[in-house]
């Protein structure tokens, strides 16, 4: 079942020399049960995406569906529970108090508001400071509990923009636990984050936007299906790994050397040996699966040359 | 299937809320009520014109900033956008909570000032104080989606403390600049100001208190059409000030 349905989607912000075009022409279609992770540099429009389909913001053209209502409408906005960077709820209010009157738009009777409150409050693990006033939260508090606020939504699709940053490691891996298990129950997360091993560990697909445009949209198993021989070059040989690079299509410089593609029967003995004979001295090398950070260093490369 | 009733008191309660434990309402409400004490003090208290105005300073000014913090671009607006409730749910539902909150106050005042003489007269100085403070509230609440809760709440401010003029004195006071004079006088009659409310209190009628409650009517439904409108700016804005 479709429940995010993106065509040809705009958004532009303000007008005459300020006119800054935030996404153009992004198309997506997203099932039930799908982990959505975006990811981009800063500016790449990653919230901007993320707003609209919340309906907080309202398109500048194209069309998107959200589980079939127009976003930004009444039932647009009630099929998405959003949880926001910086994560918003009124500081003075106390947790508990704001998830309750989350619920309390949800539910049908006072039973109902509570059983929805107190599941909430579990699954963000918020059962320590949830009766402490909002203004008194660290950020990973409000991040719990912003995720906390996204899961009472009883709507089909959960977005979360950058929710697990700030979060202690402990708890992170848990509340990952608990994301994938959202999805498990048929809904829909679309989560952006910097955090590009915990989009990769969570995510059942990445899109990857840069300058506002889908430069990929990778399903997780074609991440693991790929491998990559990434290479540790010092000292001389670093200024000379360019000749490399225009050897091997896709090939990018990493912090420390080198990342090839093994692509079309390619090995690393193949690479190891190419390098031998340009006197490329080569400190160390391994092969690994293709990261999203790959696709990105790779976007950021093909820009430079566009 | 949501219940409207529960949906209605969580706005009522969050309404409440946002304004009893806002500083800056906190801070207006100090301000009221030693503003009464002040007058009360001063000897003058119990002239009847002096006792409305007072009363109606005193109350408008906490209204004014209470409504401004209802709709608060940041984490007030964003609830009231994400709940998807009804149109109409969440500017009444906050709209009964603040004026729940300053209730009290414009009572209490009534009391303090009126005296004990006269106890019809008292409650008919507070229903004339707490209609006011409701229009007050319901054109801050109306602004503030639109162009923030600080200038929502202090323009709020000035109209309740130079809203005691009449437009008589208005149209006087403006008599050099003729251009601006007639504007000014036909927005002074249209406006909820204090000098209409204190008309009220001292003639009767129907006309002063119908135009204070189509205000508030005005500013629910303006209220409602600011909460529904989609946000325009890059950024949501972090915690209200």
């Amino acid at each position: 079942m479709t429940l995010l349905d993106c065509r040809e989607v705009v958004r532009v912000y303000g007008g005459g020399r300020r006119r800054h075009t935030a996404l153009t022409g992004v198309t997506v279609q997203a099932e039930a049960g799908e982990i959505i992770g975006v990811v981009g540099p800063n500016g790449a429009g990653k919230t901007t995406l993320l707003r609209l389909i919340a309906g907080e913001i309202s398109l500048t053209s194209g069309e998107l569906l959200v589980a079939d209502h127009r976003a930004g409408t009444r039932a647009g906005r009630r099929a998405v529970g959003f949880a926001s960077d910086p994560p918003l709820a009124p500081a003075e209010l106390s947790g508990s108090e704001w998830l309750s009157y989350l619920a309390s738009h949800r539910a049908g009777s006072p039973q109902e508001r509570a059983r929805l409150a107190t599941s909430a409050v579990e699954f963000a693990e918020l059962g320590s400071f949830v009766g402490r006033r909002i203004g008194s939260y660290s950020r990973g508090m409000m991040q719990r509990l912003a995720l906390a606020a996204a899961a009472v939504n009883r709507g089909p699709i959960v977005v979360l923009d950058e929710t697990l940053s700030g979060v202690d490691p402990l708890v992170h891996r848990r509340l990952r636990h608990q994301i994938a298990r959202l999805a498990s129950t048929g809904k829909l997360v679309v989560i952006a984050s910097h955090d590009l091993v915990t989009v990769e560990r969570l995510a059942t697909r990445a899109l990857v936007l840069w300058a506002g445009r889908i430069r990929a949209d990778v399903a997780a198993a074609t991440l693991i299906a790929e491998r990559v021989a990434e290479l540790t070059l010092t000292g001389s040989a670093l200024a000379t790994a360019d000749r490399a690079i225009l050897r091997y299509p896709g090939a990018v410089r990493t912090g420390h050397g080198l990342a090839i593609p093994l692509r079309r029967g390619l090995t690393i003995e193949q690479v190891l040996a190419d390098l031998r004979d340009d006197r490329i001295p080569v400190a160390a090398s391994r092969v690994r699966y293709r990261a999203l950070e790959d696709i990105l260093v790779q976007a950021a490369a093909e820009e430079r040359v566009a | 299937m949501a219940s409207i009733a529960l949906a209605v008191k969580a706005e009522v309660i969050f309404g409440a809320f946002a304004v009893a434990r806002h500083r800056t309402v906190r801070v207006a409400g100090i301000l009221a009520f030693a503003a009464i004490a002040a007058w009360m003090l001063s000897g003058v208290a119990h002239e009847p014109r002096v006792t409305a105005s007072t009363l109606l300073v005193a109350g408008g000014s906490l209204a004014a900033v209470a409504g401004s913090r209802l709709l608060a671009p940041g984490a007030a607006l964003a609830a009231a956008r994400r709940t998807g409730a009804r149109w109409w749910l969440v500017p009444v539902g906050r709209l009964t909570g603040a004026v729940l909150v300053v209730s009290p106050a414009v009572w209490i005042g009534a009391i303090a000032l009126g005296g004990t003489d006269d106890w019809l007269a008292v409650l008919r100085l507070a229903l004339v104080g707490w209609l006011y403070a409701a229009a007050v509230a319901a054109v801050s609440l109306a602004l503030a989606p639109g162009i923030g809760a600080s200038p929502a709440g202090a323009l709020g401010l000035l109209g309740v403390w130079f809203g005691g003029l009449a437009p008589s004195a208005m149209a006087e006071l403006l008599a050099p600049v003729p251009y601006l004079q007639r504007p000014v006088v036909l927005l002074w009659n249209a406006l909820p100001l204090g000098w209409r409310a204190e008309r009220w209190w001292e003639e009767s009628g129907w006309l002063d208190p119908t135009v204070l409650a189509v205000w508030v009517v005005v500013g629910v439904l303006l209220a409602a059409l600011g909460a529904e409108r989609p946000l325009s700016g890059e950024r949501t804005t972090g915690q209200p000030g």
